[in-house]
C-alpha cells in the first residue's frame, strides 16, 4: 500500500531533526511608507546636513542672546559700528546694539512669520481642497471658479494693498501674505484626492468592504501628507523672501519689531563703510533658505514612492 | 462648435475676473485709513482743502465714487494722478512700461536659455558629477534672494571694480542703447529663471524618460540621441510651455526690488511708491492694467493648450 505524499507534521519533523522550512514567512519586517521615507532621507547627506543646520539655527534663535550675554535693544553710544570682535560676534550697528543678538532675534521673527503663513496655507488649502473634492459637482465648480479668480490677482499687488489697509505690522503682514497663498495648495489637494479616488488600490479596498473611514485613513491621508510636507518646505523660503523684500522696500513690519529683512535694509544704508552689517543678516537668511531648500529636495526624493 | 463655446466661456470668466479685481482694489483702497490728500492739506485753509477734495471727487460718498470709477474704466479713463499733477495712468505706462519690459525680457532671455541648457545637461547625464553640480548650483541660486544678488553685484562690480554704473538706466534709445546700465540688473534678475527652469526641465525630462513609450523607442533600436531629441524633449517641453507665458506676464512687474536697488524708473518701483502715497487713481489703473495683461496671458495659454491638447477642452479645468 502506497502512502499518499504529504507534508510532515511539526511533531514528526522535530523527531527526525528537520526544522520546518518557513518559506512562507517574511524574513524581514515590512517597512511602512514613513519608515522607508526616513531611511531614504537619512541616506541623503545634503538633506541631513540641512536638517542639522536648521536645528542649529533654531538653537541660536532660542538661546542666542543668552549665550552671547548681550541684549538686542540695549543702545551703547560708545560702541557704534564696531567690527566683529570677541565681545560682539557680529559687530554692532549704528546705535551700538549687538548685531549677533539682533540677527538671532530677526531670524526668529522671520522664521515665525514664515511658519505661521505656511501653516495657514496648508490648513486652509487642505480644508478648501478637501471640500472641493468631497462635494464635487456644482459646489466644486463654483469653489474652483473662486480660486481661479483669486489666483489671477497678481500676488505682490494684493500683498501691498492689504498691507496698506491693515497697517504695517506683523499681523498685517501675516494676513497680506496669506490671503491668496492657499489657492495653489487647495488645487493640488483637490487634484490629488480626485486622482486617488479613481486609483485601483482605493477601488480594490472599497471592493473588499473597507469603510470610508478606513479608506480615508489608510489611503487618502498617507498619500497626501507627502505633498503637504513638500508644500510646507518649499513655501517657507518664499515667505522668508517676501517678508525680507517687503521690509526692504519699507512696506514690511514696522515699529520696533526686527526681522532679517529689516536688518538687511538697515545694513544696506551702511554697505560701503560697514559691510558686515549687511553681510551677516544676508548670510543668515541665505543659510536658512538654503537649508530649507535642500531639505525640501531630499524630502521630495524620499517621499516619492516611485523613487525606489 | 465646442471650441468656440470653450473660448467664449473662458472670455466671460476673464472679464468677470477683471471686474472683480477692479472692485476689490477700489474697496481696499477706500478702506485704507487716510487718503492721498491728507498729508497735503494739513496746513491749507479750510476752503482750499474743500476745493481740492472736490477736484478729485474724494468728498463724494463711496458708492458714487465707485460708479464714477467703473464708468471711467469702461472707457479706458483712469483719471489723473493725485500726487503727480497732469500725469495719467496711460502716460505713466507709456513712459515706464518699456523700461520694465526691457529689463524683464532681458532677464528672461538670458535666464531661461541658460536654465534650459543646464536642465538638459542634468537630465541627460543623470547621476553624474554634472547632474550633481547643476542640482547644487540651482539650489544655491534659488536660496539667494535677487535682492541680495542685486546688492552684491552693485557693491562688487559697480562699487569696487567700477566696471558698470552704480545706478541708472539709459534715457535715450530705450530698447537697445546704454547696455552698460542694464548688465547688472539683468544679471541680478536672471538667476531665479536659471534655477527654476533648470529644475523644471530636469524634472519633466526624468518624468518622460520613465514612460513606457521611451522604452519602446529604445527597444526599436533608436540611438540615445534620437530618443532624447525626438521623444523625450518634445514631451518634456509641455510643462515648460505652460510656464513660459506666466513668466512673461510676471516679468513686467517682477523686478520691484531690483528696480529699487538700481534706481531704475520702471513700473514696479512706481507702483510701490503710488501705493505708499495712496495715489488712488494710479494704483487703480496700474492694478487693472497689470491684472488684465496677466489674465489675458492665462487666457491665451488656455486657448493654446486646448488647441494642442483637445482633452483639456472636453474635461475642462486643469491647467
Amino acid at each position: 500500500m502506497q502512502a499518499t505524499p504529504r507534508y510532515l507534521t511539526p511533531d514528526e519533523s522535530r523527531r527526525i531533526g528537520i526544522v520546518a522550512l518557513q518559506s512562507e514567512k517574511m524574513q524581514r519586517r515590512t517597512q511602512t511608507y514613513w519608515q522607508s521615507a526616513w531611511r531614504k532621507l537619512r541616506k541623503n547627506p545634503l538633506a541631513m546636513a540641512a536638517l542639522f543646520a536648521l536645528i542649529i539655527v533654531l538653537f541660536f534663535v532660542l538661546f542666542g542672546s543668552r549665550i552671547s550675554g548681550a541684549d538686542y535693544l540695549t543702545i551703547n553710544a560708545r560702541e557704534r559700528n564696531q567690527a566683529p570682535s570677541a565681545a560682539h560676534w557680529f559687530g554692532t550697528d549704528t546705535m551700538g546694539r549687538d548685531l549677533f543678538c539682533r540677527v538671532c532675534q530677526g531670524a526668529g521673527l522671520s522664521l515665525l512669520i514664515a511658519l505661521i503663513c505656511a501653516m495657514i496655507q496648508i490648513v486652509v488649502g487642505c480644508a478648501y481642497g478637501g471640500a472641493m473634492a468631497y462635494f464635487g459637482g456644482a459646489v466644486d465648480s463654483v469653489m474652483m471658479r473662486i480660486v481661479e479668480i483669486l489666483v489671477s490677482f497678481p500676488e505682490l499687488l494684493v500683498t501691498l494693498l492689504i498691507m496698506m489697509v491693515i497697517g504695517k505690522n506683523t499681523l498685517g503682514l501675516l494676513i497680506a501674505m496669506s490671503i491668496t497663498s492657499w489657492c495653489g495648495t487647495a488645487r493640488q489637494i483637490r487634484g490629488q484626492l480626485m486622482q486617488l479616488r479613481e486609483t485601483e488600490f482605493v477601488q480594490a479596498s472599497q471592493m473588499m468592504g473597507a469603510s470610508p473611514a478606513r479608506v480615508i485613513l489608510k489611503h487618502m491621508i498617507p498619500n497626501t501628507v507627502g505633498i503637504l510636507i513638500l508644500n510646507l518646505c518649499s513655501s517657507i523660503p518664499s515667505y522668508i523672501f517676501t517678508e525680507a523684500s517687503l521690509s526692504f522696500l519699507g512696506m514690511g513690519i514696522g515699529g520696533d519689531a526686527i526681522s532679517l529683512g529689516v536688518l538687511i535694509s538697515e545694513g544696506k544704508t551702511k554697505m560701503d563703510f560697514y559691510p558686515w552689517q549687511l553681510f551677516f543678516p544676508a548670510i543668515v537668511l541665505i543659510f536658512v533658505v538654503l537649508a530649507f531648500n535642500m531639505l525640501g529636495d531630499g524630502l521630495r526624493d524620499a517621499l516619492d514612492p516611485r523613487m525606489e | 462648435m465646442s471650441f468656440l463655446r470653450y473660448a467664449l466661456k473662458k472670455l466671460a470668466v476673464m472679464l468677470l475676473t477683471l471686474y472683480l479685481i477692479a472692485t476689490a482694489t477700489f474697496f481696499l483702497l477706500a478702506a485704507t485709513p487716510g487718503d492721498a490728500l491728507s498729508a497735503r492739506v494739513e496746513r491749507l485753509p479750510e476752503t482750499v482743502t474743500q476745493r481740492l477734495y472736490e477736484k478729485y471727487g474724494l468728498n463724494k460718498p463711496i458708492m458714487e465714487r465707485y460708479i464714477t470709477t467703473m464708468k471711467g474704466l469702461l472707457h479706458g479713463d483712469f483719471g489723473e494722478s493725485i500726487i503727480y499733477q497732469g500725469e495719467t495712468v496711460q502716460s505713466i505706462i507709456r513712459q515706464k512700461g518699456p523700461v520694465s519690459a526691457r529689463l524683464g525680457l532681458q532677464q528672461m532671455l538670458l535666464g531661461v536659455t541658460i536654465g534650459l541648457l543646464l536642465g538638459l545637461l542634468a537630465a541627460v547625464k543623470k547621476g553624474s558629477l554634472w547632474d550633481y553640480l547643476v542640482v547644487v548650483f540651482s539650489i544655491l541660486l534659488i536660496s539667494v534672494p535677487n535682492l541680495v544678488f542685486a546688492l552684491l553685484l552693485q557693491q562688487v562690480f559697480a562699487g569696487q571694480l567700477r566696471l558698470f554704473p552704480v545706478i541708472g538706466w539709459p534715457k535715450e534709445n530705450i530698447w537697445l542703447g546704454g547696455w552698460e546700465y542694464t548688465v547688472l540688473p539683468t544679471l541680478a534678475g536672471c538667476f531665479g529663471y536659471i534655477a527654476s527652469y533648470a529644475r523644471l526641465l530636469k524634472a519633466s525630462m526624468l518624468d518622460v524618460m520613465n514612460q513606457e513609450y521611451i522604452l519602446t523607442a529604445e527597444s526599436k533600436g533608436l540611438t540615445h540621441r534620437e530618443v532624447i531629441l525626438h521623444h523625450v524633449l518634445r514631451n518634456a517641453f509641455i510643462p515648460i510651455v505652460t510656464y513660459l507665458p506666466m513668466s512673461l506676464a510676471m516679468c513686467i512687474t517682477g523686478s520691484f526690488f531690483i528696480e529699487s536697488v538700481f534706481s531704475i524708473p520702471g513700473l514696479g518701483l512706481y507702483y510701490v511708491n503710488a501705493v505708499a502715497a495712496q495715489d488712488v487713481t494710479i494704483v487703480m489703473g496700474e492694478t487693472v492694467i497689470i491684472s488684465a495683461i496677466y489674465i489675458f496671458v492665462i487666457f491665451i495659454t488656455d486657448i493654446l493648450y486646448s488647441i494642442v491638447d483637445p482633452r483639456i477642452r472636453i474635461k475642462g479645468g486643469k491647467r
